[in-house]
């Protein structure tokens, strides 16, 4: 017996939700392709084709711009985070939540992002089969156009799979092995190839194409480079009161000064800069992390205004390696 | 601690951006209770001639009185802002460049026209200028962070990312793959991406972005737009950038 959801009942299911917590998911507006993660009432809109959304979901958990402390005199305090539900990621911006929660946490801490992930719940929406890279608390597959098959993961999707809309089903039981064409670029020795790849000419090619706008970090779910400022508040007596908060916002390693630190910038060749991040994505990060800094979901192919294309790239890699 | 003495001069503009500064309501009223603000014609019945700490400047000189009085403001103050694209840049007006500007005026006034005015130039060609505020308008968030940064004896950073940042912030659909020429990507952020968020093109107005792909992204827009057309929508506001130069070398 598995534990079941009716399609017709997920619009329900989100205004349960939506009473105890507000509820964060993909709606599409004019058209398919311009899905933003918003606040939901009900399952209009609901976006849950695999479309991605614009900005992927670490909007939530790594925002454009946030505040880390705020500061009054000698005393701190920390913004409060607002506990949320995430509903209708794809399993491939639930992966890439997952490798984001490594990045953020491990070898170091960051308590910011780890405050913010504490109250985001997530429910994922696919009709593939749940993957064991999922941070997730409630992971919903259809199985078919009338039901998805339910499964709970810890204390707080134990708590929400008791809602009386879940029913079981003995029925339903039959788990797709429908695998969604794979995007993300594999060869054993990708990170090889990248490492050697310096003296080739696409990336001579890519800085003559390439804006440097940093687009692709901005919708990258696994990009997480930012810089800090503090901003004073304008109060009847600033400097006395000296009031404000310490910012971060995102940066790019792909922006012209990004590498500058007091008067020198160690890479101010945009050519450079290009290697580096595919250096950072798929050299380093498989070493130091075990996956590469890149989930395959497109956002940055669609985003470029320059219209670059990684894959294409390292397909160009790989293809000159076997000559 | 001694008030910081603040004078602000206005050239020619079209004073949007002291409208911001006023816009800033009981901000302003805050700073001015513990500043000094010594000459400001736009609002203020004092005029001060200096010294002063911080001098803004608003709007491009274009007379000789013009750039003896901003050579003056520059002599008696410790630091000197260039307020809004039209100092930092030169605003449109600077766009014409030399030739069209006196054959401009030809055309409005007649040949027998003995014009007092020289043709637009940013601040810089003339005097030093420590920290700039472009925007045309300025945002009145830059401006609220520059002044209080100022009383507490910080650095104002300039923003060293692109429009587009703050646009893919604001999860707007990218208006240069629309097929629209808009100059976000190689234009200085600040704005909080104002004219994108409203669908409406990026002009420019911050000045092109330090250290951009600006080659890149002419070759890009002429590819769609032609040559004439991207020379004229990246002279608008960066005609009198190293940018510009760089891509225009013949340019007068």
């Amino acid at each position: 017996m598995s534990l079941v959801l009716h399609h017709q009942d997920l619009s329900k299911l989100i205004t349960e939700l939506s009473e105890k917590w507000p509820v964060y998911g993909p709606k599409k507006e004019r058209n398919e392709h311009e899905v933003r993660l918003e606040l939901l009432t009900s399952a209009k809109n609901l976006s849950l084709n695999n479309s991605s959304s614009i900005v992927p979901p670490k909007k939530f958990l790594f925002p454009a711009k946030e505040v880390l402390i705020l500061f009054e005199k000698n005393k701190l305090k920390k913004p409060a985070q607002t506990e949320l539900i995430l509903l209708g990621l794809n399993r491939k911006d639930a992966e890439g939540l997952f490798c984001l929660d490594k990045l953020m946490t491990t070898p170091l801490l960051d308590d910011h992002y780890a405050e913010k992930r504490e109250k985001v719940h997530l429910i994922v929406i696919d009709s593939l089969a749940p993957s064991n890279n999922l941070n997730c608390d409630l992971y919903l597959q259809r199985v078919d156009q009338e039901h998805y098959l339910v499964f709970p993961f810890g204390g707080f999707g134990g708590k929400i799979a008791k809602s009386k809309l879940f029913s079981h089903d003995g029925d339903v039981g039959t788990i797709s092995t429908r695998h969604l064409p794979d995007n993300v670029i594999y060869h054993p020795r990708l990170d090889e190839i990248v490492e050697n790849s310096r003296d080739h000419p696409v990336w001579d090619r890519l800085a003559e194409t390439c804006f440097n706008c940093g687009i692709c970090s901005y919708v990258c779910p696994l990009c997480y480079c930012y810089e800090t400022e503090d901003n004073f508040e304008i109060t009847s007596n600033i400097e006395k009161d000296c009031k404000g908060c310490r910012n971060r916002a995102w940066d790019s390693c792909m922006l012209p000064d990004f590498n500058k630190v007091t008067f020198h910038n160690f890479r101010p060749k945009m050519k450079d800069r290009i290697y580096n991040w595919y250096y950072h994505k798929f050299v380093r990060m498989p070493r130091e992390y075990g996956f590469p800094g890149c989930n395959g979901c497109g956002r940055c192919i669609t985003a470029c205004p320059a219209k670059i294309n990684y894959r294409e790239v390292l397909k160009e890699l790989i293809k000159d390696e076997q000559k | 601690m001694k008030k910081l003495k603040i004078a602000i001069f206005d050239l020619t503009d079209c004073e949007g951006c002291e409208l911001e500064l006023i816009n800033l309501r009981e901000k302003l009223a805050k700073v001015a209770e513990q500043t000094d603000i010594a000459n400001w014609r736009f609002a203020s019945h004092n005029h001060d001639l200096g010294p002063f700490d911080i001098t803004f400047i608003e709007g491009s000189p274009i007379t000789e009185g013009d750039i003896e009085a901003v050579k003056q403001a520059r002599a008696a103050s410790r630091l000197v802002v260039a307020l809004g694209s039209c100092a930092d840049l030169g605003g449109l007006q600077a766009s014409l460049g030399a030739k069209a500007w006196t054959q401009g005026l030809k055309e409005v006034y007649g040949e027998k026209y003995q014009t007092k005015s020289k043709p637009p130039k940013p601040l810089s060609y003339y005097i030093d200028v420590d920290l700039h505020l472009p925007g045309c308008p300025v945002n009145q968030n830059e401006l609220a962070n520059f002044l209080s940064s100022l009383i507490m004896t910080k650095r104002p950073e300039e923003a060293r990312f692109p429009v587009c940042l703050e646009c893919k912030a604001k999860e707007n659909s990218c208006l240069f793959l629309a097929g629209k020429p808009c100059l976000g990507p190689i234009t200085k952020g600040g704005c909080q991406a104002a004219c994108p968020s409203r669908g409406l093109q990026c002009w420019g107005c911050f000045g092109a972005l330090r250290g951009g792909n600006h080659h890149a992204f002419k070759s890009n827009l002429e590819k769609k737009f032609g040559q004439e057309k991207t020379k004229s929508l990246l002279k608008n506001f960066f005609s009198n950038q190293e940018e510009f130069k760089s891509l225009y070398p013949r340019e007068e």
